[in-house]
């Protein structure tokens, strides 16, 4: 626990050292703006929607200042916004853009073919909750909902991690082991809104980490292609396919050389998933997105209390990095997973794949344990973690889990007297 | 493409960007117009397209475009366009590309695409004042999946989703959108419309079009052999009356300003424009239906009194 | 006992109406019966393909998608006979049956089997003949469900009724139909067909990565279909006189496959890919070219 400070002691300094030395207070979709502007991206084809409009805004105004060299339009809706984004990227331009929950569906046709064209386009989708009913707050079923379509998914906690996975997500997609699209996911409010100090690197080291793109048959007048052909031959279909597969894997290794690069270069150390107090936990928690640092929270305070509790947080979700996940889980004695997201008639989406991983593995977990919280928006507290822990330790002695809900007593009540109002009598 | 002006039709009869062998329908309006289009902008092209008949020419490995080609979604083609045409522009500011290398960006759709889906996007291209060719294939319904009617069905036609039955005896009881209106709404450089049947009168269309920089749009009759049940060699045949009977007016729109490229002097009947086409027999046999006949002659004629009053003087100058 | 009949044609002659119709006169003669089309990019006059397979088992036939090996296969034209990308016979088996609707008698039939029977019938004849028009779907199902040898007429003649009826055909249509059914169904005969083998066992590869050069679901060989060969869709080939033609170019504009071609010394027609459509005998202004029914594949 933090002493409380002395008014003195908050007088203002002289001389100022901020937490982090060279680092700016910013929110994560200025920081996303941030990191286009590096990137030196050519391209931003651009739609508004809460939480993420506050990127595009930014975008405009540099643009507009002469600080930034792009070419941003905006279209008449995000399936014509993601259409172009394609395009764009195929003639050779390497392109930004943004969205978040209802445009992201609205669009979402587009995304399959965005990756089945292999356009390495980074798309930044600010998480929010699924209509109906609407909600600004978020949750992952939009971001989810993209697991399928070829797009590498990234998930990020900090704003930090919000500037820097932009730029290591460029890396990926345009390498040629990879030429898949990215979307790099924030959450709504927590990230989206929220101010942390981001620290900003120089333009000439990012240009140096991310060379400029070189697309492989960019449409030019000397070069014709035919692009985006129909492929009626079931065994061709298949097969570029399954190339997509193949090509996603590898971004695994390519992020991880990434990364290492990225860290030489900048500092930071990332990796496709992030492993808090897990090396020695005997049960683990598993989760991603800005929530992740309650989760941290909540375990440091167990751990306190004599827990062996530790928490993994997934960081890339396609490709799935099963080795990551089985080589951090093996010999655990029981691991739940919190899914911030819900498929109605199943429960979360990251159990199944968590479990899938784990079910071949020798010395696999005897519980995996589904929950769902943080749905719409809700927060998560140290209360729920501590009735995670309680399950684990029940199923242990035997029994065959269900997906329950994380849901508070109080929060029952406030619905309770909502209800009340809206249905009346 | 060479920049001497294109007079007759035998200048036309040089360099085709189209090769033999195309999957399309044999005698297919859709390919003849396309094919002209192309030899009048030249070779460096990318066309744009959205789901429809003319998106099956290019099924892998096979592509008889020597130009470049994008296929996108029924709904977005514009959008795939602008996306291109933004890129082409940036790396060209940027100096990344050699102006050599820059490409006429052209949507190609049929009136389905055209008329209800993708027209959000055209919309929005339109209105951005993207420069671009939109060439509209009509062919009167959506061809590709069946011959179902669209919103440019014409009141009367016999489709897969409108057959003439005793309870609907007419067949399609709609009314055809008038997508020109729409589009030249926007106020764009150019809308026109046109028919294979009139080769130099596209062609003249397209090269003034070219002068103008921003969105200039096409709209053909595209006469289609299975969906509008007439024969193979009568495609042109059957473009010639739509237009001679005042059914498809030959048009053009600079700014929003209309002109008639063609002015009948007399418009023939509706009827010999009708009755060779197996979508309107059911208004010949087994009984001729006068009441419908004579209601789309007399639509024709509401719009050509008002063609002719404007434009000639004389409001009855083309009716008897 | 199983019947895997493959029917081949062009798109609009009718084959999936006649594979519909075996179907049914399978159905209505007691057998559990699959039938189904095959669709490609290709439009009107392209080849096509369509399939039914009929079983005696008691329960719904334990098979999917494109027959490989069938025992009966009916050819709609015969100018796809020879054609290397159709390939009409292939997987025929031993002793099983090809129909061939040509003018030509059997003997001037040439396909390099020895082992399986040919049956030639000339349907179109048939077909104008009853129906005034020439229409294959009910004369190519009707032979189809003779040559199984376990179709009899009355099934035959309930299958057509039902599947015409729900393609809009009534009234004296119909009535002419099943004329030409019954013409049809007594002209040819059956005999017995083997049973179907299994394919030979093909091996299991592991697709592993390959460069984006290969893998990326776009033509960079453009301009490369005049190896397609849509020649073979023709019906009709136009033949021009070189003496009437004036050299005004008009065809040149309107043929929409663009093998007309003007060349110093006059017109010059690629025949490998004229599809047939005759827009150009149809527009010369002066007549220049005349047409005749195309027999063999271009
Ligand atoms: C979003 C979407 N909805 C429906 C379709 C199915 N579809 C493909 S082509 C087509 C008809 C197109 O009609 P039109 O634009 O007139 O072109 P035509 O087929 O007549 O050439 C339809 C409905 C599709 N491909 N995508
Ligand atoms: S269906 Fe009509 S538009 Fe489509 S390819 Fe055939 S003729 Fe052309
Ligand atoms: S239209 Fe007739 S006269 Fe003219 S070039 Fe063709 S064949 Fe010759
Ligand atoms: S018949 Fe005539 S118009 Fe038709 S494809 Fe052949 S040459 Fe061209
Ligand atoms: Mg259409």
């Amino acid at each position: 626990m933090m002493r409380t400070k002395l008014i003195s002691e908050l007088k203002p300094r002289r001389e100022i050292t901020p937490t982090i030395a060279g680092a700016k207070m910013m929110t994560g979709n200025v920081a996303a703006a941030w990191a286009a502007r590096l990137a030196e991206v050519d391209y931003i084809p651009a739609y508004p929607i809460t939480p993420q409009t506050e990127i595009v805004e930014t975008l405009s105004q540099w643009i507009a200042l002469g600080e930034m060299n792009a070419k941003l339009t905006f279209l008449d809706s995000e399936h014509s916004m993601l259409t172009a984004a394609g395009t764009g990227s195929l003639t050779g331009a390497r392109v930004f853009t943004a969205t978040s929950s209802q445009g992201l569906l609205y669009g979402f046709e587009m995304l399959y073919n965005i990756a089945g064209w292999r356009a390495p386009i980074v798309l930044v989708n600010v998480s929010r909750a699924v209509a109906a009913p609407i909600t600004l707050e978020p949750d992952h079923n939009d971001f989810l909902s993209t697991r399928d379509t070829g797009f590498i998914l990234l998930q990020t906690e900090t704003c930090q991690e919000v500037l820097d996975l932009i730029l290591l997500a460029y890396r990926v997609s345009e390498d040629y082991r990879v030429l898949l699209p990215s979307i790099v996911n924030l959450d709504g409010f927590h990230l989206s809104f929220t101010r942390e100090p981001v620290k900003l690197p120089e333009i000439e080291e990012v240009r140096s980490f991310l060379p400029r793109y070189n697309p492989p048959y960019p449409f030019r007048a000397s070069k014709p292609s035919a692009k985006g052909v129909a492929v009626l031959r079931p065994p061709l279909y298949s097969f570029y396919k399954y190339q997509m597969h193949l090509s996603s894997l590898n971004a695994i290794k390519v992020f991880k050389e990434a990364c290492d690069e990225f860290e030489a270069y900048f500092g930071r150390r990332y990796d496709v998933v992030e492993k808090y107090m897990v090396d020695d936990a005997e049960y683990v928690i598993v989760m991603m997105g800005s929530f992740t640092s309650i989760g941290k929270k909540a375990v440091k305070m167990m751990r306190e209390e004599g827990l062996s509790i530790g928490l993994l947080k997934l960081r890339m979700v396609r490709p799935f990095p099963v080795q990551d996940v089985r080589r951090a889980l093996e010999g655990k004695k029981a691991v739940a997973v919190i899914d911030q997201n819900i498929s109605p008639g199943f429960g979360g989406t990251l159990y199944a794949e968590v479990s899938s991983a784990l079910y071949n593995v020798e010395k696999k977990p005897k519980v995996i344990l589904p929950v769902i919280g943080g749905i719409g928006g809700k927060t998560l507290s140290l209360d729920e973690f501590r009735y995670i822990v309680e399950l684990m330790k029940k199923y242990q002695e035997g029994g065959e889990p269900e997906p329950i809900l994380l849901f508070r007593e109080d929060e029952l009540r406030e619905v309770e007297s909502l209800l009340k109002i809206g249905v009346g009598g | 493409m060479s920049k001497t002006k294109l007079s007759t039709i035998k200048d036309l009869l040089g360099e085709d960007y189209v090769v033999p062998g195309t999957p399309l329908c044999a005698g297919c309006g859709a390919l003849i117009i396309l094919r002209l289009f192309h030899k009048v902008l030249g070779g460096r092209v990318v066309w744009v397209n959205a789901a429809g008949c003319v998106t099956l020419m290019m099924v892998y490995p096979f592509a008889p475009l020597k130009s470049s080609w994008m296929y996108t979604a029924m709904a977005c083609a514009p959008a795939g366009a602008q996306g291109i045409r933004d890129a082409l522009d940036i790396l060209i500011e940027k100096g990344r590309i050699p102006i050599e290398e820059d490409l006429k960006v052209v949507v190609v759709t049929g009136d389905g695409a055209a008329n209800d889906i993708g027209l959000q996007s055209t919309s929005g291209a339109i209105h951005r004042g993207l420069d671009f060719y939109y060439l509209c294939y009509d062919n009167e319904a959506f061809g590709n999946t069946g011959f179902q009617y669209s919103a440019a069905t014409p009141y009367g036609s016999r489709t897969a989703t409108s057959p003439p039955t005793p309870l609907i005896p007419e067949g399609y009881r709609g009314t055809k959108k008038d997508l020109f209106e729409i589009w030249r709404a926007h106020k764009p450089p150019y809308v026109a419309t046109i028919s294979p049947s009139h080769p130099m009168d596209v062609v003249r269309k397209i090269e003034k079009a070219e002068k103008y920089r921003g969105p200039k749009l096409f709209i053909s009759l595209s006469p289609c052999q299975p969906g509008w049940l007439i024969d193979t060699m009568d495609a042109i045949k059957v473009a010639k009356l739509a237009v001679e009977t005042g059914v498809w007016p030959l048009k053009e729109a600079v700014y929003g300003e209309v002109r008639h490229t063609f002015i009948p002097r007399r418009l023939k009947p509706v009827e010999e424009y009708l009755k060779i086409q197996g979508r309107f027999s059911h208004l010949f046999y087994p009984v001729k239906r006068d009441d419908v006949i004579a209601k789309i002659q007399s639509e024709v004629e509401e719009y050509w009194r008002a063609v002719y009053a404007r434009e000639i003087g004389k409001e009855d100058a083309g009716i008897s | 006992m199983l019947i895997y009949a493959r029917f081949h044609g062009r798109g609009g002659q009718g084959v999936k109406t006649a594979s519909r119709i075996l179907g049914n006169a399978a159905h209505f003669e007691g057998y559990y019966t699959q039938d189904f089309p095959i669709y490609g990019a290709e439009r009107r006059g392209a080849p096509v393909v369509a399939f039914t397979r009929i079983s005696d088992e008691p329960t719904p036939i334990p098979e999917r998608g494109y027959i490989f090996n069938p025992n009966l296969i009916i050819l709609a034209d015969e100018s796809l006979l020879n054609d290397p990308i159709v390939n009409p016979i292939s997987g025929l088996q031993n002793s099983g049956t090809l129909f061939i609707n040509t003018s030509k008698p059997v003997d001037k039939i040439f396909i390099n089997r020895d082992d399986v029977r040919i049956v030639v019938e000339d349907l179109i004849d048939l077909s104008l003949k009853y129906v005034g028009k020439p229409v294959l779907s009910t004369s190519l199902g009707a032979v189809a469900a003779k040559l199984t040898g376990i179709i009899r007429w009355v099934s035959l003649e309930e299958g057509v009724k039902e599947e015409l009826l729900e393609i809009g055909i009534r009234g004296e249509m119909l009535e002419k139909n099943i004329l030409l059914a019954k013409a049809c169904f007594e002209r040819v005969y059956p005999t017995p067909l083997p049973i179907p083998k299994l394919a030979e066992p093909r091996k299991i590869v592991k697709i592993n990565w390959m460069p984006v050069d290969l893998t990326i679901p776009e033509i960079r060989n453009v301009g490369n279909t005049r190896v397609r060969k849509t020649g073979n869709w023709r019906i009709f080939k136009p033949i021009l006189n070189p003496e009437k033609c004036t050299r005004c170019g008009i065809c040149v504009i309107y043929c929409p496959e663009g093998v007309i071609t003007m060349t110093d010394n006059g017109l010059e027609i690629d025949y490998d890919n004229c599809k047939g459509c005759l827009i150009c005998f149809n527009e010369c202004p002066v007549k220049a070219f005349n047409y005749i029914r195309e027999v063999e594949a271009a």
